[in-house]
């Protein structure tokens, strides 16, 4: 009962502070949001559905490719400006270049047309190699490029069907596409929702599925934005549990200078009681913030944590377990509250570079994996990284739980140990 | 007689080398005011650190309500408040946050705590700042609150350490009031302090303390008729430079007893003024030093302080 009055009353006082918030929570989010960034693969912004950028590389000899252009060109919308275009056309001779475009954001997608295009389409679909329209698309762009994909994909649609069977002369089959596949497209831009959603959906299937005409679409970058921050928001919630969970179990050196453990050692509450409170007000704190943490990383940028729930509650329990007893450990171990203070952050710091919260573990030498399988970081991160990245369950990561009850265990009857010497008398 | 609420026989408490008390015995009776007084470093904290269980005696013990601080230490801290020296309270929390945490801790739950809270709020005048963070506090509601948590569990017995350290004097006022009919109601307290006046006004009976040891108790009467026959001449000399050394210099001259100077003030103690008045005034204006006032005093404790250790009673 009193350790839960202290319990309550710690948790009370973190989630009171606001500089404790801007660490616990806004900290942890934002330096993932920046690293994210930092990769260039995040985003989302609202894509205008008029004026498109879209970046068009007609390398094709005949005419085809250049009334290819002209459709897309003309293709015009309704929006709340009054009627523009769909598609905010530029021509570029080198694809490379192009594509440097889209990367640097500059264009939202890029629509190459192949060498042999026209010959293709002329010789009704009899060459050897069916000519290849690439599509490129911004991955950090959320609706141009299903409507790129789905404007190319009906255009195309029109030039199979008309270039198959029958015998008509290539400028009829413009006539044709012009006025039918073209209107088809801008009839169907009123369902503009749905074809972005059946084109999203279609997309990674694309490729081969038309006889005549070949089109191959890349998200450039291949899609890693949620696998980034995947990867740095349970880094960086580690990293700032562990800045929370030390202050936490400081608060004993600092209850200790500002007489308050004094007060609490005259009411009728034993030494042991007391600090069990403390070290369960920073497990508490922990567990709070770490759900605070997965809730809105969830539910703000769709980080996916994790398949199902029970993994991932019983990785955050015990991780939460053994950070708090590092920090007990910490608190029983420093001379007062400023050393605590200055041996946290430094461990902290230490132990999150080798444990791989700011670097990738992956690039270690052999002895540095080693010493870096000694961190509660280490352990933990490669847990949340299994349950979020590798689709991860329960047998996965009884390694790494079993890892860090471990250190629990040991920390904490380290920390016992030096309790016991300096409260105890 | 009625009961003693504490009894402390021979307490002595060393910290490794350094006695910092040697050998403090006394009681208080049931509903009655104590008062140790004593300058800094005499040992005031160390003594009500023992009687409260958060020291264990080096050798000696203590008795409240019966109760052994040595063996039954848990029920010593039933009957007991505290209001440690140095304010013990979470400054980032509200005022009735830290009441309710407080009380919970000695105890209390439900409708019980929240009326206490309220009384607790009510005698330290902070009621319209209950939800404001403490750390907002000025330094006398700080000292007012810190003396309400002591009060929570409503006490037989509180121990004030030095309450009115640094605060404005109507913190000062009103926590000295507060004393007062805390003790009305017939809690005993103990207080101690390292002014004359507090002591004066608050006690039923007063312990000096100096060095870790009590070197006279009684009432307030008891202890200036140690001074009984010696007068104490106060002279106003303004703020000057060496007012100390000019007290010792003062202290030479013939059947001057004492001397030592504070704030302006130079005080003298000698078994007849008017045979030494003549002399001290010819010699301060020998040094140049113009008198503003001059005053000869009933005894009081400052008198015996002085007459008892030689110095001045001050930090
Ligand atoms: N924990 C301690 N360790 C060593 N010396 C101490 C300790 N506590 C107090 N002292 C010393 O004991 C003496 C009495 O201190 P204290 O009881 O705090 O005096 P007071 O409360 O009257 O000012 C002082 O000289 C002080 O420095
Ligand atoms: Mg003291």
């Amino acid at each position: 009962m009193k350790p839960w009055t202290i319990a309550l009353k710690d948790t009370l006082i973190a989630f009171r502070d606001r500089n404790a918030i801007l660490l616990m929570i806004a900290a942890p989010l934002m330096i993932s949001m920046i690293m994210g960034a930092a990769f260039g693969n995040m985003g989302g912004n609202t894509s205008p559905i008029s004026e498109i950028s879209l970046i068009i590389v007609n390398a094709d000899k005949g005419e085809l490719g250049k009334n290819f252009t002209e459709i897309i060109s003309s293709i015009d919308v309704e929006s709340s400006e009054g009627i523009k275009p769909l598609f905010a056309v530029e021509e570029y001779i080198d694809k490379d270049e192009a594509i440097a475009q889209v990367e640097i954001g500059k264009a939202r997608g890029v629509l190459y047309i192949p060498v042999d295009f026209s010959t293709h389409v002329e010789n009704r679909g009899e060459s050897v190699n069916p000519p290849l329209l690439e599509v490129y698309t911004d991955p950090s762009a959320s609706i141009s490029p299903g409507i790129i994909r789905g404007v190319v994909q009906r255009i195309v649609n029109g030039f199979n069907t008309i270039s198959i069977g029958n015998n008509v002369a290539v400028e009829q089959i413009f006539e044709n596409l012009d006025e039918n596949s073209a209107q088809e497209i801008y009839a169907n831009l009123e369902n503009l929702e749905e074809i972005i959603i059946a084109e999203n959906e279609s997309f990674g299937k694309v490729e081969g599925r038309r006889e005549r005409i070949i089109i191959t679409s890349k998200t450039l970058g291949a899609g890693e934005d949620l696998d980034l921050l995947g990867y740095f928001v349970p880094s960086m919630s580690i990293f700032f549990l562990m800045f929370a969970a030390f202050e936490g179990t400081r608060s004993i050196l600092e209850e200790e200078r500002d007489g308050t453990l004094h007060r609490l050692m005259i009411t009728p509450t034993s030494i042991i009681e007391i600090l069990l409170g403390k070290i369960g007000g920073t497990f508490l704190t922990g567990i709070l913030q770490f759900v605070i943490l997965v809730a809105i990383s969830a539910l703000l940028f769709g980080v996916h944590w994790s398949d199902s729930l029970l993994p991932l509650i019983l990785l955050t329990i015990v991780t939460v377990i053994a950070v708090t007893s590092l920090g007990a450990f910490l608190a029983g171990f420093s001379r007062n509250a400023n050393q605590a203070g200055i041996l946290g952050s430094t461990l902290n710091l230490v132990f999150a570079i080798l444990g791989g919260n700011f670097i990738l573990t992956t690039a270690f030498p052999d002895w540095l994996t080693i010493i870096s399988k000694l961190t509660v970081n280490r352990w933990a991160l490669d847990g949340f990284s299994t349950l979020a990245l590798s689709h991860g369950t329960l047998i996965n990561i009884l390694p790494n739980i079993a890892a860090l009850l471990g250190m629990a265990i040991f920390y904490f009857t380290l920390a016992t140990v030096l309790f016991k010497r300096r409260f105890i008398k | 007689m009625a009961g003693f609420i504490l009894k402390a026989d021979n307490l002595h408490k060393n910290f490794d080398e350094f006695k910092a008390v040697k050998g403090v015995s006394f009681e208080i009776g049931e509903g009655e005011i104590y008062s140790l007084l004593g300058p800094n470093g005499a040992g005031k904290t160390t003594t009500i650190s023992m009687l409260t269980g958060l020291l264990s005696p080096t050798s000696g013990n203590a008795y409240l309500n019966g109760f052994s601080v040595r063996e039954d230490v848990n029920r010593v801290k039933e009957i007991i408040g505290v209001v440690p020296q140095e304010i013990a309270l979470y400054p980032t929390i509200s005022a009735r946050e830290n009441l309710s945490f407080w009380g919970k801790m000695v105890g209390l739950k439900g409708k019980q705590l929240s009326e206490r809270i309220d009384i607790a709020l009510e005698i330290s005048g902070l009621a319209d700042r209950a939800k404001d963070q403490v750390e907002t506090f000025s330094g006398g509601m700080k000292r007012r609150l810190n003396i309400a948590v002591g009060l929570l569990h409503e006490p037989k017995i509180i121990f004030m350490d030095e309450p009115t350290v640094g605060i404005d004097p109507q913190s000062r006022r009103r926590i000295l009031d507060t004393v007062k009919s805390l003790n009305e109601n017939g809690m005993a307290v103990l207080y101690t302090t390292h002014y004359m006046e507090e002591a004066e006004e608050l006690s039923d009976r007063i312990g000096i303390i100096d060095h870790g040891k009590l070197i006279a108790q009684g009432t307030q009467e008891e202890l200036t008729q140690m001074v009984g026959e010696f007068d104490t001449i106060k002279l106003n000399i303004g703020e000057i430079e060496n007012i100390e050394e000019r007290a010792k210099k003062l202290c030479k001259l013939p059947k001057i007893e004492n001397a030592f100077g504070e704030n302006g003030d130079l005080m003298l103690q000698a078994r007849d003024a008017n045979e030494v008045l003549s002399e001290v005034i010819e010699h301060l204006n020998n040094v140049k030093i113009k008198i503003h006032s001059l005053k000869i005093q009933e005894p009081n404790l400052e008198a015996v302080f002085l007459h008892l250790t030689g110095r001045a009673l001050r930090d």
